[in-house]
């Protein structure tokens, strides 16, 4: 096997491995990992049958078949970010409810003689999920 | 505050960004010309002492604890208004171009519930406002648009200087755009069967501050709107408020 091969079939595995690793101690949601779960599966489809990229080039009647990994890294790219795109507008919007409803809260607060700024103050950091 | 406890209470929203200066005189004039009115102060984390005028002005303030933008902190008042029950709001914007002393012809036809929404308008009759011909041009040109959207006349879209209905309000708390909530929010509300009026009112010079609208960002400002107003128009919505088809 050359050499070449086996250091793609390496480096797929751990590209896989990494996002299994880490979908596996939830440190990232099953929701935004599985485009990296399906991009861990394709390199290492692809680097373990190398001929392949050939086979579906010829197929699809792409003359360089390099161009066709490129063009599926580019789709894989344009997703990931129009991805990105929703996730960051969901997250601005509560983040702005989220300010909008702190900032309500300080006014009732002072308003109704209560002193939530202070009592805040006094939740450790770590509180939460810690404290169970 | 003396206030008539029978009488429809009014809000008046002053979004505030960095305006110590100019807040205070505009706390002031609001106090002379429109007594009975509570005041809100929706400081957007200003970097000055925003938040210490507005509370030696006498007035209520809610501090965001970072910058929204004014859609998003006139959306803070209407969620405060929508809680604690006031009939009308008005919105004033914190830099001294919207002169108090027109406020009670905003607030009046949404008193008698002849319309929900009143806006303060420049230039439905000529009045002392004079701005660049550039903006003009600009804000004649959203106004088409925002009219042909809306179905009927608007000549000052992006007027800030407006008084709501409690509908509108009940709306507006769920449904403001962040960045451009003023010409944005016009044909949604139209939409929505409220009922949307203009009344003439002269604009003052900004008391300090600089127009957040100048050279480049003019330009990136029509048409990011227009492309809102876009959009907008062919966005899905929620279906009709719940209970308005049950028997």
């Amino acid at each position: 096997m050359r050499p070449i091969i086996i250091l793609a079939v390496v480096i797929a595995l751990a590209i896989a491995g990494t996002v299994l690793a880490n979908l596996r101690r939830q440190r990232i949601r099953e929701e935004y990992s599985l485009l990296w779960i399906l991009l861990g599966i394709g390199l290492v489809v692809f680097a373990v049958f190398n001929d392949l990229v050939d086979q579906v080039a010829e197929a699809l009647d792409v003359v360089y078949a390099p161009s066709l990994v490129f063009f599926l890294g580019f789709c894989f790219t344009l997703l990931l970010l129009f991805h990105y795109a929703l996730e960051i507008s969901r997250l601005s919007e509560q983040n702005k409810v989220l300010a909008q409803e702190l900032g309500l809260l300080k006014l009732e607060g002072e308003t109704s003689g209560t002193t939530v700024a202070r009592g805040a103050k006094s939740v450790s950091p770590e509180g939460g999920e810690g404290s169970r | 505050m003396v206030t008539d406890p029978g009488a429809p209470k009014v809000l008046i929203i002053v979004p505030a960004y960095n305006e110590e200066r100019s807040l205070a005189r505009v706390l002031a004039a609001i106090k002379e010309k429109a007594p009975a009115y509570d005041v809100l102060v929706v400081n957007d984390g200003s970097g000055d002492g925003t938040s210490r005028a507005a509370r030696a002005g006498g007035a209520s303030v809610v501090d965001l604890s970072f910058n929204l933008g004014i859609g998003g902190a006139v959306q803070t008042g209407f969620k405060h208004a929508l809680r604690q029950g006031y009939a009308v709001v008005v919105q004033v914007d914190g830099d001294g171009q919207h002169p108090p002393e027109e406020i009670q012809k905003l607030v009046e036809p949404v008193l008698r519930d002849a319309y929900d929404v009143v806006i303060g308008s420049r230039f439905l009759e000529p009045t002392d406002y004079r701005g660049s011909r550039r903006r003009r041009l600009m804000i004649a040109l959203l106004s088409w648009l925002c009219s042909r959207f809306a179905g009927g006349k608007i000549t000052d879209c992006t007027s800030g200087f407006r008084a709501f209905s409690q509908p509108a309000v009940a709306f507006l708390a769920d449904n403001y755009d962040m960045e451009y909530p003023e010409p944005k929010c016009i044909p949604a509300l139209a939409r929505q069967g409220m009922r949307i009026k203009e009344v003439s009112v002269n604009m003052r010079e900004r008391a300090s501050g600089i127009s957040s609208l100048s050279g480049l960002k003019a330009l990136s400002y029509v048409i990011n709107v227009t492309l809102a107003l876009l959009v907008d128009s062919i966005r899905t919505r929620p279906s009709q408020r719940v209970g308005e088809d049950e028997p």
